[in-house]
């Protein structure tokens, strides 16, 4: 597959890992009820990219290392930047020099998320730097013009070895999801930076597009969503993106799905497949 | 006991080492009286879990080192995920390295108490910065799912043996303190965080109660005082909690009780035990 990778530059962006906050003590839950749960920020020791991103007691939770930028511009920049599969690089404290990989961005609260060995965690502290070699905004698959590919580091595009069957770019998935459980981020400007939810309080829906199952780093396909240039349906329309965080307790969200690509005409078919997880190409 | 422990997340959370504050020239006793004491924030190197929290000469004095967050929204993430028996480490400073553990959280001022050995403390400065590996919101005992646990370690939790007996839980408490006691904290929207104070201005209560007994850590039994969302009156209800901060002179303030369980309905059973006290299961006592 022919791609202009070679065109594409590689930008350094940082951020510190970032404290979690609290606005409101609850949460309401679908049926009304209010919760306190841990969310979003912070280094999450116990969740982590290969997991179920469904059955944790918690709201939006991400796993590994979340950073973000005080600076709303600086960090606007960094999450339209980085790209999933980016090396990501300690630069201040104990763990100063190990590395990671970006593994997706998160929406409205505007956090990169970043995946570390559990040694380099147990050496983080919030606040210490994390650097990102910025590459793969732009990125094209020459064969398949008429498909975006977003968010995405060129080397992790490599390692995926995909094949284009037809004209149609084919990319291995573990679900599908129908236009209707697609959720919180609709209508944002771009899907260069940020996710949008699977929906999860539809018990039979749940169960049929197998959420249960999903993993953090999965690749899922989007049905009937158009993801070019914002969120939005569109029929015949194909996105595939990758599981960022976990599922939610709030109406109208769940787990967060990063674009990757997305194409206004049926030109990508998903090719089911247990291992289509971004941890199988990361090692 | 059953509980859903694997399923919690573990988050670290950090702050520094909050200064000590002062209210006023003068703070008014209930009686009237001005009075000027040392109170919240700091380093304070001779109060301890496992001391009286009564008979200093101070106000709201919480033991060992507060620690806060300058952002508030920050901090509010800080005091809400922080629980009971959290492991502390120092990441900045002479003591970097150290351990200790979160022992409560006092709501108002919104500092989260943190205990660190006799010798740790020695060592530490102003702005020297903790980490928590905040573990425990969302705890819940999957039998007796009516029972709220709040600001608890699972580790805690399992090291205090509980038993449920009768339906009912049993927890060891020093004391069992009346719903018409518990002043200031009341009304708060959430005890997911913070305290409330049981007050002490009344001699009759004050010794009917043992509360001149009361130490730092004690757990205590609160009757007819529901803290599932917020702190308030319940018939029947009872909550848990451990003492955080010291006795009080302000009106309507006193001891500081950080939730640990609840229930609106008489499921919890204290059981009297002079020992009952989070550093006897934190290796601290």
């Amino acid at each position: 597959m022919k791609t202009n990778r070679d065109k594409l530059v590689q930008i350094s962006v940082a951020a510190p890992v970032a404290h979690s906050k609290a606005r409101s003590p609850y949460r309401i839950k679908t049926d009304g009820t209010p919760i306190t749960l841990p969310g979003t920020g912070g280094i999450t020791y116990n969740v982590k990219v290969g997991d179920l991103a469904c059955g944790w007691v918690a709201d939006h939770v991400e796993p590994g290392v979340s950073i973000k930028n005080k600076d709303n511009a600086e960090n606007a920049g960094l999450n339209t930047l980085a790209c999933v599969g980016n090396t990501a690089t300690i630069v201040s404290g104990e763990a100063k020099g190990e590395t990671g990989y970006v593994t997706g961005k998160h929406g409205g609260i505007e956090h990169v998320l970043t995946y570390f060995p559990q040694e380099t965690l147990e050496k983080m502290a919030i606040g210490d730097k994390v650097q990102i070699r910025a590459w793969g905004t732009g990125l094209k698959i020459e064969e398949a013009p008429e498909v975006t590919v977003m968010n995405l580091d060129p080397d992790l595009l490599d390692k995926m070895n995909l094949q284009i069957k037809d004209g149609i770019l084919e990319v291995p998935i573990t679900t599908t999801i129908p236009p209707y459980l697609m959720g919180s981020g609709i209508g944002a400007a771009s899907c260069h930076t940020g996710d949008y939810d699977i929906m999860t309080h539809d018990p039979e829906a749940y169960e049929q597009c197998g959420l249960d199952k999903l993993r953090l780093g999965d690749l899922v396909l989007l049905q009937d969503c158009d993801n070019q240039y914002g969120r939005g349906y569109l029929k015949g329309a194909v996105s595939v993106g990758v599981v960022v965080h976990s599922d939610c307790v709030i109406t109208g969200h769940g787990p967060g799905v990063t674009t990757l690509f997305t194409c206004k005409k049926p030109l990508i078919r998903g090719i089911k497949s247990e291992t289509a997880n971004i941890t199988t190409w990361l090692g | 006991m059953k509980t859903n422990t694997e399923k919690l997340v573990q988050i670290a959370v950090s702050g520094q080492v909050a200064f000590a504050r002062s209210f006023g020239p003068w703070e008014i006793k209930h009686d009237g009286q001005p009075f000027m004491l040392p109170s919240v924030g700091g380093i304070t190197y001779n109060v301890k879990i496992g001391d009286l929290a009564s008979g200093f000469e101070a106000d709201h004095v919480e033991p060992g080192v507060s620690m806060r967050r300058e952002d508030r929204d920050e901090n509010s993430g800080l005091n809400t995920l922080a629980c009971v028996g959290n492991t502390a480490t120092v990441i900045s400073g002479d003591a970097k390295g150290e351990t200790g553990y979160v022992t409560g959280k006092h709501g108002g001022i919104e500092h989260v108490i943190v205990y660190f050995p006799q010798a740790t403390l020695g060592k530490m400065g102003p702005e020297d910065k903790i980490q928590i590996r905040s573990w425990g919101t969302g705890l819940a005992l999957t039998d007796i799912p009516e029972i709220k646990v709040k600001n608890l370690d699972p580790d805690l939790l399992a090291k205090m043996d509980l038993k449920v007996k009768e339906g009912a839980l049993e927890v060891p408490v020093t004391t069992t303190v009346p719903a018409h006691l518990m002043g200031s904290g009341m009304g708060s929207p959430s005890s997911q965080r913070g305290d409330y104070d049981i007050m002490t201005a009344d001699p009759k209560a004050y010794k009917n109660h043992g509360l001149d007994k009361l130490r730092f850590g004690d757990l205590v039994l609160l009757e007819n005082c529901d803290t599932t969302f917020g702190r308030g009156y319940l018939e029947g209800a009872v909550t848990i909690g451990v003492v955080v901060h010291s006795d009080c002179l302000l009106a309507g303030h006193g001891p500081g009780i950080t939730t640990l369980f609840t229930a609106k309905t008489p499921i919890i059973r204290g059981i009297k035990n002079q020992q009952a006290n989070i550093g006897h299961w934190l290796g601290i006592l």
